[in-house]
């Protein structure tokens, strides 16, 4: 962390040709150009040589809101270097008189013993809240062959994919403070955007001529205001996504992968139990019988049979005889050795017909039940069934299934495991259409 | 294999609540598995240890039916 140091003194001063203002120039063998904040004139001049006279370049009608919040002079550091803000432009685009963003020069806060590294940060862009730190980049597409961007996307050698984000030409509508560069030639450019968060690669371009890369790191605003050492609430606020702004969920890949891992084991577990525990499938058929007036319904008894180990039952009740009637059927599996009971009740009702000359049918011959974790013992079925009046003889089958498997078990917890994936996927795909609903080459405009 | 478990580990650590949860969630599964028992509950009506008729889960049209079975 950077403390906030006082402006130093400038080492030179120049004058402004239109209104004779003095202005700070803190580092006077690079810079040339200058933005008066009193009257908005752009002129050039060279401070190591004053007699050469200040000439007038352009002028801003006036003072931009909100302005610069960061003051000029000001030394931070950045990027890991020491550097000051020296420069401050707002630039807005040819096409879109609505956008307008901020960008502060960089220069070192100290000179620098020999030539200044490759890396050193240039300037530092505000948007809507969001800071970028662009500086030269190292790793560039080929305008042609393999290494060359691609519909619009590039890999460079970390493997971090770029998409393009943005084409555009900028316009600069205010300048204040000192500058290496005549920033309105910046107006013959045209600028490229590829974003990859948290970086943003921009290639600048005139004409047909060797376009000049550069590349961004976005900057949380917390960085920017302890790197100046002032409070965060004295930046803009930010609003919607960045175009390099990380995504929260950053690590979904991480996450993907263990979903799937729990996945996998989810199934493994549920196939073993299906091989190590196997289904036993018992049958018997009864035949209910429409009780005579006065008389009681008769209980039936299923032969007796053993279950080797604790699991799930699973009951299967058909009537395949049953036609215009309903057989009600009440089961009790009971513990021979216990005494202890499992119970459950179903009505099975089956119509059809013919109306109109067209056929009709309602209702279902057979219905199913599940007694989970039944311990080991023997056992046997008490089945009391009812029939409705003038059903007669109905044939009544019990069908049941020793370790049945239980795939709501495997539903559920794959369920259950998968909503904290989805959620976070769902929250990554939302902040992703935020980000991407600013640009022009948005890969989700199909979507919404 | 190291690249395999070097890669899982870095996700549990980027994402130990959903490591804690699907380790809970593969364990309670687990369980229900060896034991038979549905996590969604099951069919059984009756709590109490019982050899007599049916109990008073009867529904829809067999009210009539109640105490008028005969056991084995």
């Amino acid at each position: 962390m950077s403390e906030l140091l006082p402006a130093p003194a400038p080492i030179s001063w120049v004058d402004c040709p239109k209104c004779a203002a003095q202005l700070p120039c803190h580092d006077p063998a690079h810079s040339h150009f200058f933005g008066c904040p009193k009257c908005r004139t752009f002129f050039s001049a060279n401070p190591a040589a004053p007699a050469s006279g200040a000439q007038r370049l352009d002028g801003f009608k006036q003072a931009l809101q909100p302005g610069p919040s960061l003051p000029l002079g000001l030394a931070a550091e950045l990027g890991g270097y020491r550097c000051r803000l020296t420069g401050y432009q707002v630039r807005g685009e040819k096409d879109d008189r609505l956008a307008e963003w901020r960008e502060y020069q960089l220069r070192p806060a100290e000179p620098l013993a020999g030539d200044e590294p490759a890396d050193f940060p240039l300037q530092l862009a505000e948007y809507q809240g969001h800071w970028l730190l662009i500086q030269g980049a190292e790793q560039t597409p080929d305008r042609q062959g393999p290494r060359a961007v691609q519909d619009g996307s590039w890999e460079d050698e970390e493997g971090r994919n770029y998409r393009i984000w943005h084409r555009y030409k900028p316009i600069i509508r205010e300048a204040i403070g000192e500058f290496d560069w005549n920033i309105l030639e910046d107006e013959k450019l045209r600028i490229t955007e590829y974003t990859s968060p948290p970086y943003l690669l921009a290639s600048e371009q005139v004409g047909n001529n060797k376009p000049t890369w550069y590349l961004a790191q976005y900057l949380e605003p917390e960085q920017v205001a302890q790197a100046f050492g002032m409070p965060v609430a004295d930046l803009p606020a930010r609003r919607d996504v960045g175009a390099a702004q990380p995504n929260p969920t950053q690590h979904w890949p991480e996450l993907g992968r263990l979903t799937t891992l729990v996945a996998v084991l989810l199934a493994t577990l549920q196939l073993l139990f299906f091989v190590a525990r196997p289904a036993i499938y018992q049958d018997e058929d009864f035949t209910i019988n429409e009780p005579s007036a006065g008389a009681t319904s008769r209980m039936l008894v299923s032969n007796s049979f053993t279950i080797a180990n604790a699991g799930a039952l699973a009951v299967s009740l058909r009537t395949p005889d049953l036609s215009n009637h309903w057989v009600e059927v009440t089961a009790s599996l009971v513990n021979e050795q216990t005494g202890r009971g499992y119970e459950f009740t179903r009505s099975l009702e089956y119509y059809a017909g013919v109306e109109d000359g067209e056929s009709w049918a309602e209702g279902d011959r057979s219905t199913d039940a599940v007694l989970s974790a039944v311990p080991a013992g023997r056992y046997h079925f008490n089945l009391y069934p009812t029939v409705d009046q003038g059903a007669g003889a109905v044939t009544l089958q019990l069908h049941t299934e020793e370790n049945a498997t239980l795939w709501s078990n495997f539903w559920l917890a794959l369920g259950a495991l998968g909503l904290m994936p989805l959620w976070v996927w769902w929250s990554r795909r939302s902040f992703e259409q935020s980000r991407w609903i600013n640009s022009d080459f948005n890969p989700y405009a199909s979507d919404t | 294999m190291s690249d395999f478990i070097r890669a899982y580990w870095l996700a549990i650590r980027r994402w130990p609540v959903y490591a804690g949860l699907a380790a809970l969630g593969l364990g309670l599964f687990g369980w229900a598995g060896l034991s038979g028992y549905r996590l969604l509950g099951d069919d059984n009506e009756s709590s109490e240890t019982e050899r007599g008729g049916p109990g008073s889960s009867l529904s829809g049209r067999a009210h009539g039916g109640h105490g008028t079975f005969y056991h084995k």
